[in-house]
């Protein structure tokens, strides 16, 4: 998979509607509670189904965490990475899927369904996001912006002022 | 690298505080949220170093306020030097807009300074876009030690920052120099956002 070129890259309103549609059509696929979004940086950016009840800002630190020390074992191992991960526990169980190789795809599910439905109904959801995201990094990356005088002067004035200088 | 959150109008910079072990980084950021006004910062959240220390890094935010129509924050992170913080530190570095790099001015310490940047400089060549660096700011801290124990600030630049990238001569646990170190590391920043903000608006 090419790494994308993003430097930055933004959301807009019409990027969230889709990539709701696409993670409430996989919940109700697969039975599965909740599903995050979670950058490789460790902040959380999108949550649909039910409301998890966890600190999310952890969680989604821990995940960028996860993902990045697997990394390093997929080295170790010659692979250049592992697209996905799962952990298992006695009642909840967490899938994890990379998403254009700057997003984490969070599955939550319990026992009311399995880890097959939820790794058969993935495979068009990540290649859905995929589509989705690498779409959105290559518009911000190809956008040629105009220089906005009204920021660069603000935002010297504000560091002096908050620098003390 | 910055978040825009074109909805929102908010746009979130993360600066990287790193450098070789007991260089200073933790005092850094304490001394940065000694010396911000408590409104325009927000809780320290302090790490220890050991296994089960819990997060392994130190983390600031601070609140630029609105900048020509965007709500503006910083992140800054201190991330120890041990190996149980590689994945932390990966994970910060990936983002990076801002890299604050701070040296142990000890003549002593010279080659702790060196390896600690040529691991940084694998680290950001491993990020997804490692074409557009993060901006750098070095700190070279202890400059209150007896000066017959450092090098100076010519000869710290010579041999780690070749690039001629800002640099500065700081006593992290006074406070000096590192409030002028930030300005000049977020100034940079900000300024290379700026096609951005008129892009994304």
């Amino acid at each position: 998979m090419t790494a994308p070129r993003a430097a930055s890259w933004a959301f807009h309103e019409e990027d969230s509607v889709r990539i709701h549609g696409v993670l409430l059509e996989f919940l109700r696929e697969s039975s599965s509670r909740t599903a995050l979004l979670v950058d490789r940086a460790g902040q959380m950016l999108i949550t649909v189904g039910e409301p998890p009840n966890f600190d999310p800002t952890a969680f989604a630190s821990l995940t960028a965490a996860d993902f990045s020390a697997n990394d390093q074992l997929a080295r170790l191992l010659g692979e250049s990475e592992f697209g996905t991960l799962f952990h298992q526990g006695e009642r909840e169980s967490l899938y994890l899927a990379d998403i254009a190789r700057r997003v984490i795809l969070v599955v939550l599910f319990d026992n009311r369904t399995t880890l097959g439905l939820v790794k058969l109904r993935l495979r068009a959801t990540v290649g859905d996001l995929s589509s989705i995201f690498t779409a959105m990094f290559a518009r911000d990356t190809g956008t040629s912006g105009h220089v906005d005088a009204a920021f660069v002067g603000e935002a010297e004035d504000e560091l002096d002022k908050l620098f003390g200088s | 690298m910055a978040h825009w959150h074109t909805e929102a109008k908010e746009i979130t910079a993360t600066f990287a505080i790193v450098g070789p072990a007991r260089s200073g980084k933790s005092s850094v950021l304490r001394c940065v949220f000694d010396r911000i006004a408590p409104a325009r910062r927000g809780v320290l959240a302090p790490s220890g170093t050991g296994p089960a220390a819990g997060p392994l890094l130190d983390w600031l935010p601070l609140d630029l306020g609105q900048l020509g129509g965007w709500h503006v924050q910083v992140h800054l992170y201190a991330i120890p030097l041990v190996a149980h913080a590689d994945a932390t530190r990966r994970v910060v570095l990936t983002d990076a807009d801002g890299v604050l790099f701070v040296t142990d001015s000890q003549a002593s310490r010279l080659e702790d300074n060196v390896v600690a940047l040529r691991d940084l400089r694998d680290q950001l060549a491993a990020r997804p876009a490692p074409g557009l660096a993060p901006m750098m700011v070095y700190l070279h801290n202890k400059r209150d030690l007896p000066a017959e124990l450092l090098l100076s600030a010519a000869a710290l630049d010579e041999a780690i920052n070749p690039e001629g990238a800002p640099s500065f001569e700081c006593d992290a646990l006074r406070g000096v120099g590192v409030l002028e170190a930030l300005h000049a590391s977020v100034t940079l920043v900000m300024r290379r956002l700026v096609p951005r903000a008129g892009a994304a608006s």
